[in-house]
């Protein structure tokens, strides 16, 4: 240790020799780039003393700790320090051999670089230029603390020791982002050393029941440094919480739910939470991160191909989905025909998946719910954001009206496509134009600690046009005002007002006599009021009531233009309401055992005006054998269905890091879409249900096992599940489902059933994070008609269109650096089922194709393999302008996924089978996103 | 416009967001099972003293040539709901024809016995009243495609549900030959065919205004050599019932299969006849009764001046070399005939 000298102590002597700094620098630099790693890691001295016990720490922790108390600096590359937890106690131990110990087996070496600050790097790389390197990118803020190891102190205090109150008291409060105000809703409130917590709810209340004592806890959030409290508590107690955005949060780069392990904590299974970070770090089509097309990366979510509208949730359709964007329904969530959803990720706070337990508060659909919940504007200062890519740009602004009382979000984006579509070769395409927008508009208001107001707006629109030929336009528009009242800390109260529209047209323009503008959609209003009530962390209970009503459209068929010879036509559509009223409650009964219960009863009434055929009850159900009709007037009942949705989940929890769950549910559907295309097409119908056509059912269960290892650094899911549903919608062959006003005799009511497993395993954090996920999932239906004409195959069971039995999904993340980050993602899948043609026959002069029973083949597999680079600098402390670059390249090695089989007859007449691939070429992509 | 309602699904294939994203279709090798040999029924009756025809085949391995088996043998008989009943004749290989009267406003129905024994009836079909037919006319597009349109008066419709309209279409063009020796008369033939571009035109009359005039595009063909002399379309415009436009609309359906995102999924389309012993036999094909129009459309080489049309033997006194044997003996070409028709 004789040659030991530390690096200060170094250059301070050589300076008396050398007095150019020049010729000091250069010497330096020479001596470093060659200096012994072990004597430059052992030359530190230090004498702080370091006592405390880390036991269950990761190194970063420590080293926080370390920095704080000790008033040093260290400088390293987090993306380099090991994620494991250290067992470690000291008492009294000198600082640089407490360092020693930590680092101990790890690679990584210390070394002084001036008096306070100390480089951590790994042995090899540990030169004077590298030493550099760090303290340079801690100083500019490119690199940073991680968010989980990043947190504020602070103390509370409550009463004194000694009082005579002994029984248990209650801290309360809320939880707020400290920048923009908005209330946090799922952070968790843990109190150390106890097996206590509790999350926070949508308005970010949270309560704790505890004895009088001091303690000490912590509150986390993703995205979010953490918050340690000491709490002293010997009366109530009620705090307003604030937490800080993490400067630069590594917790953000890998797919991980809200709380780190709520899979195994929480009661519900088969819920998912996408951050929309994670969400813009995904490989994308054309580079545009997208809330709808991340979802088929979780296990049990898919979708029949690319450009195909809405996703397929555990083997169910895509209408079985309900998709909420701040509690309106949103019903058509495609831009460009399906190629991007509608969702504009600038506005978007959370995206929820249910597809398991299914809370009572949600209901009018079978298989899964989508919750896509909007930000608040920023209540503390004005900020805009944007970004540019080949298809559409962005741009949102935000910022309070009022401060701290009154903010507005405005976010939009815009299509312009055309460009590429006049890089195509067929003139047809140059001369076509596809073009969208949207608009979201948010406006919040706290009124006082009690009241909080929101009024959110939004508007799509698409317009898709082929040549001169034929064209699509379709538009929604949702508007939501909501209230949310606090009547104490421990009830709150909710309610919510919704009106929206869905309209869209397929035109013909240059059809000559046949030009034509076909016209459908429908008009939704919705009121909801709910309470929520938590006396304790052990105890929640909620309930509520709401009435939906829906006014299908007129189906309206329109000449195009003065040319046209098309009558004008009217079909009138159905109208309904639907009341539902429902409560659930959430009971904790000790760590192990906890259950999850909901009651809804739903009730749903089709209402006139409206002309209803009857049929002869002993014939087929087809026009012919229409035998009367009847007139209803406006207003009354012309058929009601009704029932009690029980909802239930159970979880068994084995230890901290491992846990089953059970649950039950009981669904119905009163709204269809009737689609019998392979993808959906904007101008489907919505239908209600009538006496022809009753609700969808299901009955579903679901069991699942869950662990984490190395607390929550790996998450391992299996979870299985089996439907048994009715009422779902079929067709017979080959129906006319456009203007047809006896539309009940094309379709069937099908019996279906759907069951399979997933399996997926999470890395959360390191360099290297990401999630591999295979699902089994199978889904067929039956019809059971008295008739042969109203069953299909001969009412055996056959698959779905949207099964496919085996899918694998692998999204892996390499952290290069604190900015720049490698993602990959690969997707295989089962092909789609689809109906084979068996042999030829002629018939008017025509060759016609002869079809097997419905579904009997299958298309070959889909598989795909994404890759993106991005260099992300949003996320640094600075306040001024800050950008980010992704570079993806979709769909890598060229694969040709065919889309569907057909056959046609080639140019010598003869029957050829062909595949169509919607994408069949790599699509590189560049994104600009920018934030000042 | 049944085309532009029910032909939706051509449009993601058509559409430019996949030809953008390099959409494509590729031949692939996936090998069909053939397990189905069922019965085709292939027939039509008119308001006219006949021939009607009904043509028996089976349905025939995919992937090769449109020659169907036939089914000879057969009984068939023609009943109407006025009692009277005509038997066919087999006149070709599975080609059964009926001589005999039929009128609008009857019902009919067709009797099949199999030489197995096996038994067919369809169900019955009333003649419905014909729809006089105004015009035919045809537009070139000045390069290679010429359209061919039949107009009528909506004025002429009732105001009921329908009247559903069905074309057929066929072309008899004129064909030359050069001069091929003192001892070859040189001869002008007339050739029969059939457009082969597998279109079901049709129209439901219900969905056109009244007081109007309503084009219907009926055939499109590529212009070649055979219209470098005259040609004409014969547009033959049916009265169909809504149970047989039906029918046919679907068939349309399937002809239109481009495999796209918006493609129906397809299925086998049942007709009108049913096995009277076996319910649950599937049988393919259709009968229906249909009075029909006649209109003709006649093109000559200088209509399509643009493309620089030559017959296919050549203009007068400028033969083409090497010329085909067909140009000295032009009955080599299939249907061909040297009978001038009447209307010529």
């Amino acid at each position: 240790m004789k040659c030991s000298q530390n690096l200060t102590t170094l250059t301070t002597r050589r300076m008396n020799f050398l007095k150019k700094p020049i010729v000091l620098g250069f010497i330096t630099l020479l001596l470093l780039a060659a200096w012994p790693i072990d004597t430059f890691a052992q030359s530190a001295t230090g004498s702080s003393a370091v006592t405390g016990d880390f036991r269950g720490l990761k190194i970063i922790e420590v080293l926080a700790f370390l920095q704080k108390k000790n008033q040093l600096v260290f400088y390293f590359d987090p993306a380099e320090m090991p994620a494991y937890e250290v067992n470690l106690q000291f008492r009294e131990k000198p600082l640089f051999e407490a360092l020693a110990d930590l680092l101990s087996g790890t690679g990584i070496a210390y070394a002084q670089l001036a008096p306070g600050e100390i480089v951590l790097a790994k042995r090899d790389l540990l030169t004077r230029a590298h030493a550099e390197s760090l303290r340079n990118g801690w100083k500019s803020g490119a690199l940073t603390w991680p968010s989980q190891v990043t947190q504020k102190e602070i103390s509370l205090s409550y009463g004194k020791p000694g009082g005579s109150n002994n029984g248990k008291l209650s801290f309360s409060g809320a939880i707020f982002d400290a920048q923009s105000g908005e209330p946090i809703a799922g952070a968790t409130l843990l109190v150390r050393g106890a097996a206590q917590g509790v999350a926070s709810n949508a308005e970010g209340r949270f309560a704790l029941s505890l004895a009088p004592a001091n303690y000490v806890l912590e509150v986390q959030f993703i995205g979010y440094e953490n918050l340690v409290i000491q709490l002293q508590l010997f009366t109530n107690g009620e705090s307003r919480l604030e937490l800080s955005p993490a400067a630069f949060n590594l917790a953000e780069v890998t797919i991980r739910a809200k709380a780190d392990d709520s899979n195994v904590r929480s009661t519900q299974a088969g819920v998912e939470n996408l951050s929309v970070k994670t969400i813009r770090q995904l490989p994308s089509l054309l580079g545009e991160a997208d809330i709808l097309k991340s979802l088929e990366t979780l296990p049990g979510v898919s979708s029949v191909g690319e450009g195909a509208a809405g996703v397929n949730v555990r083997g169910g359709n895509i209408d079985q989905n309900l998709i909420l964007q701040d509690g309106a329904p949103v019903f058509n969530s495609a831009h460009a025909l399906g190629f991007f959803s509608a969702f504009n990720p600038d506005v978007v706070e959370s995206v929820s998946l249910y597809k398991g337990s299914i809370p009572a508060q949600f209901g009018g659909r079978v298989s899964s719910v989508v919750d896509v919940q909007l930000r608040d504007g920023n209540f503390q200062r004005w900020s805009c954001a944007g970004g540019l890519g080949l298809a559409y740009g962005r741009l949102s602004v935000e910022g309070p009206l009022l401060r701290d009382r009154l903010s507005v979000l405005v976010g939009g984006r815009l299509s312009y496509s055309d460009w590429m579509l006049n890089l195509v070769r067929q003139p047809e395409v140059r001369r076509s134009s596809l073009s969208f927008h949207d608009l979201t508009v948010k406006i919040s208001q706290r009124i006082n600690k009690r009241h909080f107001l929101s009024l959110s707006a939004f508007q799509s629109g698409d317009y898709f046009r082929y040549a001169n030929e034929f064209g699509y336009a379709w538009q929604s528009r949702n508007v939501t005002g909501s209230w949310n009242f606090l009547v104490n800390d421990k009830f709150s109260t909710a309610f919510k007002a919704i009106a929206g529209s869905y309209s869209s047209e397929l035109f013909e323009p240059s059809g000559g006599g046949d030009a034509f503008s076909l016209r459908n959609g429908l008009s939704h209003l919705t009121a909801k009021g709910s309470l929520f009530y938590q006396p304790s962390s052990k105890y929640q209970f909620n309930a509520g009531i709401e009435w939906n009503r829906y006014k299908m459209a007129p189906e309206e068929l329109l000449p195009y233009n003065d040319r046209s010879v098309i009558a004008p036509q009217l079909i009138l559509k159905d109208q309904g309401d639907e009341w539902a009223a429902f409560a659930g409650t959430e009971v904790n009964f000790s760590a192990r055992w906890a259950i999850s219960a909901g009651l809804r009863y739903a009730r749903y009434r089709q209402l006139g005006p409206r002309q209803v055929f009857q049929y002869d009850p002993l014939l087929p159900r087809i026009p012919q054998n229409t035998i009367d009709t009847v007139q209803f007037g406006s207003g009354d009942l012309i058929h009601a269905f009704d029932g009690l949705e029980p909802r239930f989940s159970i979880k068994y929890q084995l230890d901290a890091e491992r846990s089953f769950k059970f649950s039950y549910n009981r669904l119905r559907q009163f709204l269809h879409l009737i689609s019998n295309t392979a993808a959906a097409t904007p101008v489907d119908l919505w239908q209600l249900s009538t006496q022809y056509l009753p609700p969808q059912a299901a009955h579903t269960f679901s069991l699942g096992y869950f662990q984490n290892f190395k607390q929550t650094l790996w998450q391992f899911a299996f979870e299985t599940y089996y439907k048994k549903l009715s009422g779902l919608v079929t067709y017979k062959e080959l129906p006319k489902l456009l203007l047809n006003e006896q539309l009940e005799t094309t379709l069937l009511a099908a019996n279906g059933k759907a069951y399979g497993f997933e399996l997926s395993v999470r890395k959360t954090s390191g360099k290297w994070s990401g999630q591999l996920a295979y699902t089994f999932s199978r889904s067929f239906l039956r019809t059971d008609g008295p008739f042969p004409l109203e069953n299909i195959n001969e009412a055996k069971w056959f698959p779905a269109n949207f099964d496919q039995p085996h899918q694998l999904n692998l999204v892996l993340r390499r952290q290069l650096s604190p900015i720049h980050s490698f993602t990959l993602n690969f997707t295989f899948r089962s092909g789609r089922p689809f109906t084979i043609p068996t042999a030829n026959y002629g018939v008017g002069g025509v060759v016609v194709t002869h079809y097997s029973p419905r579904n009997e083949g299958r298309i070959p597999a889909y598989h795909r393999l994404d890759i993106s680079f991005s260099s992300d600098k949003t996320q640094l402390k600075d306040k001024g302008y800050r950008s980010s670059l992704a570079i993806s390249f979709y769909n890598v090695y060229v694969r040709r996924n065919a889309f569907s089989v057909f056959y046609r007859r080639n140019n010598f007449n003869q029957q050829k089978s062909y595949r169509l691939s919607l994408i069949g070429t790599i699509l590189p992509a560049i994104t600009y996103n920018f934030i000042f | 416009m049944q085309r532009s309602l029910f032909f939706i699904k051509m449009i993601c294939y058509l559409m430019p967001m996949a030809a953008l994203l390099q959409a494509c279709v590729d031949p692939i090798e996936f090998n069909p099972r053939f397990e189905d040999d069922l019965l085709v029924v292939d027939g039509k009756i008119n308001a006219s003293a006949g021939p009607h025809t009904v043509k028996l085949t089976r349905t025939a391995v995919l992937g090769r040539s449109a020659n169907f088996p036939t089914v000879s043998g057969a009984t068939l008989t023609l009943s109407d709901n006025q009692g009277q009943s005509f038997s066919f004749v087999e006149t070709g290989q599975g080609v059964y024809q009926l001589w005999a009267t039929c009128y609008e406003g009857i019902a009919y129905k067709l009797r099949i016995q199999l030489d197995n024994g096996q038994v067919y009836e369809s169900s019955p079909e009333v003649m419905q009243p014909a729809l006089p037919a105004d015009s035919a006319f045809f537009r070139f597009d000045g390069e290679k495609t010429i359209s061919v349109y039949a107009r009528f008066k909506t004025s002429d419709l009732p105001a009921i549900k329908g009247p559903y309209y069905k074309w057929r279409v066929d072309n008899v063009y004129q064909m030359s030959e050069v001069y091929c020796g003192p001892l070859d008369p040189t001869l002008t033939c007339f050739v029969y065919r059939t457009p082969s571009n597998q279109s079901l035109p049709l129209a439901d009359g219900s969905r056109l205004e009244r007081n109007t005039a309503y084009d219907a595009l009926v055939n499109t063909s590529l212009v070649d050599k055979t219209f470098g002399e005259a040609s004409y379309f014969n547009i033959y415009q049916e009265s169909l019932t809504a149970e047989a436009f039906n029918y046919w609309t679907k068939i349309g359906l399937l002809l239109s299969q481009r495999g796209s995102l918006f493609d129906a999924p397809p299925g086998s389309v049942r007709g009108n006849i049913f096995n009277i012993q076996n319910p649950n036999e599937l049988v393919l094909g259709y009968f229906y009764a249909a009075p029909e129009d006649t209109l003709r459309v006649k093109t000559i080489g200088s209509d399509f001046i643009d493309a620089f049309i030559l017959p296919v033997c050549g203009a007068p006194g400028f033969p083409p070399y090497p010329f085909g044997l067909e140009c000295c003996d032009c009955l080599r070409v299939p249907n061909s005939t040297l009978e001038r028709p009447s209307y010529w």
